[in-house]
């Protein structure tokens, strides 16, 4: 465990996983006149898609591209949606791209996994708003339908690659007040922003209300708060965050495949420990609901940059499952 | 196994020769011998002077043909075994179709191709660097054919007798074609970097056609659903009406595809520029268009 890493900058890391699930994900590529209405569209589509739990999909942007690299050599920004099943994720692609980028102005819409062998029907079941005026072309051997719109053509692929993905990568900053953590929290952001394969679905990136699975007294609540977390619950709960613990955010993160995650949560934590942060940690639920598991110390010992220090004994025991919001 | 199969043309041949057994995939199990004893047809022809063209050129309705069969390897040197990707060099002008059939691999001509190059090939690629003959890409299906120089008539056209010409590939003709390109095109893409004869698009069921340079004469006559464009202009045909100036999204489409994959120098202006838009055939289904470059 020599090259495991126990704090960062002083900050604690916890010995623990984080548990995440397997998903289906679709990366979307928006291109528009300018870049400005890219943003607007990718924007529009990705609102209200945080969890899965209520959203049906969670959705964020992945990064902007500069045109020489999208494919009508347009300003583009990339969308990754992912949903629990293909059929999921497919209807809310249709759903999605059909009313924030068919009507946005100026938008054109690309499968981002133009490689993946299984495909999925969106433009096919999106043509018919062109009530019988749509017209296809066959482009590089790929379909794409041209509906017509006021203001001129949406064009848009008939089918999206999609592919096996995970969500509910996380992992949680423990500060001494609620600015030094939300300080911490945006600097994970910033630092995990525009990383290829990942998005941050929760809104700027960051969650404030952690949950646990169920509740302990609503039968009907998938998800409620995970009480262990929060600070004002301290002297009435079991609680989870020890001494000089103020606040608490999490980050949570889908991405296209293990690496990709596990590459992006090396990023945030080592952004995120800096002075006010006293401790990292993780959500997971004892390793027996998501087969995907991402140690912290282990993500860690990939690096050796300067602050990370060995790892010696765990700075903090292995915290109960805080739960993901996803 | 080699690389390349190499084909180098050993003497200038009289007449036409017919060498639809050069196709990569059978050349990518043969041996050298097994290719060289592969049979081209060649043509001796006796043309009557009563049935001579009035104008003096040769017609092949003036003559007679008298097909036979000879080894591929007396006419060509082989050089090179059991691999799908085939060169060849000499004056190929008279040397038809080449790559027939063809469903993958890559045929590289060093000059100049006869007709009927890659008839209803469904794969691969075809490479020529210098001028190809009548009916090039006749009723292809899939695969591409590049040729760097010019195209005669009917390029991408249909068999005789056939409703629908092209149905799939690509065509890229860097320089000028001759008439009737894109006749009963119903898929694919042919791209003309210079001129256009009269009669291009004719009868196109769907497709594209993109002229660089200016399309002559009458352009989408009898246009179902195809989309002609003429970026150095082209007369409307009176069974178009304009529809409305504006940038179509899958042009950008294709000129970025173009640059990319092939290479092919668009101007900027063409990509950011506006089309004005005529619907049409109108004496067919109207669903097809013609744009026309406007400014950029």
């Amino acid at each position: 465990m020599g090259d495991r890493l126990a704090s960062i900058h002083g900050v604690p890391v916890d010995d623990t996983f984080a548990e995440a699930f397997g998903m289906r994900g679709a990366r979307v590529i928006i291109t528009a006149a300018t870049l400005r209405w890219a943003r607007q569209a990718a924007t529009t589509m990705t609102g209200f898609a945080t969890s899965v739990i209520a959203c049906k999909c969670e959705a964020a942007i992945e990064r902007e591209l500069l045109p020489r690299v999208t494919p009508d050599g347009r300003p583009g920004v990339s969308v990754l949606v992912f949903a629990t099943d293909s059929e999921g994720l497919q209807k809310r692609l249709v759903e999605r791209i059909g009313q924030t980028v068919l009507t946005c102005p100026t938008t054109a819409c690309f499968d981002g996994l133009p490689d993946a062998p299984e495909r999925m029907p969106v433009g096919k079941p999106l043509r018919i708003f062109g009530d019988g005026f749509q017209a296809s072309k066959v482009i590089a051997g790929r379909r794409y339908w041209r509906i017509p719109v006021m203001e001129g053509e949406f064009l848009v692929q008939e089918d999206f690659g999609k592919t096996k993905g995970i969500g509910g990568g996380n992992f949680l900053i423990l500060g001494e007040s609620a600015e030094a953590t939300l300080a911490a929290a945006e600097a994970a952001v910033d630092a995990m922003a525009g990383l290829a394969g990942v998005i941050l679905p929760f809104p700027g990136g960051i969650v404030r209300s952690g949950s646990k699975v169920g509740a302990k007294r609503y039968k009907s609540m998938v998800a409620s708060l995970n009480d262990a977390y929060a600070p004002t619950l301290r002297p009435i709960t079991p609680s989870d965050l020890g001494d000089g613990v103020n606040s608490v955010l999490e980050i949570v993160l889908d991405g296209l495949d293990f690496e990709s995650i596990a590459g992006a949560m090396r990023i945030g934590i080592m952004a995120a420990c800096r002075p006010g942060v006293r401790r990292i940690t993780a959500g997971n639920y004892g390793g027996k609901l998501g087969p995907h598991h991402f140690y912290l110390r282990k993500i860690l010992g990939g690096d050796r940059s300067p602050g990370a220090e060995p790892a010696g004994e765990p700075a903090s025991p292995a915290t109960h499952p805080p739960g993901v919001a996803s | 196994m080699s690389s390349t199969v190499t084909l180098t043309l050993k003497d200038a041949v009289e007449g036409r020769v017919v060498a639809d057994a050069i196709v990569p995939s059978r050349f990518a199990t043969l041996s050298a011998t097994e290719i060289a004893h592969l049979p081209v047809w060649l043509a001796r022809h006796a043309a009557p002077p009563a049935l001579a063209d009035a104008t003096g050129c040769d017609t092949d309705r003036g003559r007679e043909a008298d097909h036979h069969s000879v080894d591929l390897g007396d006419l060509f040197s082989v050089r090179g075994e059991r691999s799908a990707v085939v060169r060849m060099q000499g004056n190929l002008g008279n040397v038809d179709a080449i790559g027939a059939a063809m469903s993958g691999g890559t045929i590289s001509i060093d000059g100049n191709a006869g007709r009927e190059l890659g008839r209803t090939m469904t794969g691969g690629t075809i490479a020529v660097h210098g001028n190809v003959g009548d009916d090039a890409g006749l009723a292809m299906a899939g695969g591409a054919l590049l040729v760097w120089g010019n195209a005669a008539d009917r390029v991408g056209g249909a068999l005789p007798g056939a409703s629908r010409g092209m149905t799939g590939g690509e065509i890229f003709v860097r320089r000028n074609v001759g008439r009737d390109a894109g006749t009963a095109v119903r898929r694919g893409l042919i791209v003309v970097g210079g001129d256009a004869g009269d009669g291009a698009a004719r009868s196109m069921i769907a497709g594209t056609v993109l002229v660089m340079g200016k399309a002559a004469g009458t352009v989408g006559l009898w246009n179902k659903r195809g989309t002609v464009v003429a970026l150095g202009g082209a007369a409307v045909p009176a069974a178009y009406r304009y529809a409305c100036t504006y940038h179509p999204p899958h042009l950008r489409l294709i000129f970025a595809y173009l640059r990319r994959a092939h290479g092919v120098p668009v101007d900027d202006r063409y990509i950011n520029g506006r089309y004005a838009r005529y619907c049409g055939d109108l004496s067919e289904a109207g669903k097809g268009e013609l744009l026309l470059w406007t400014e950029a």
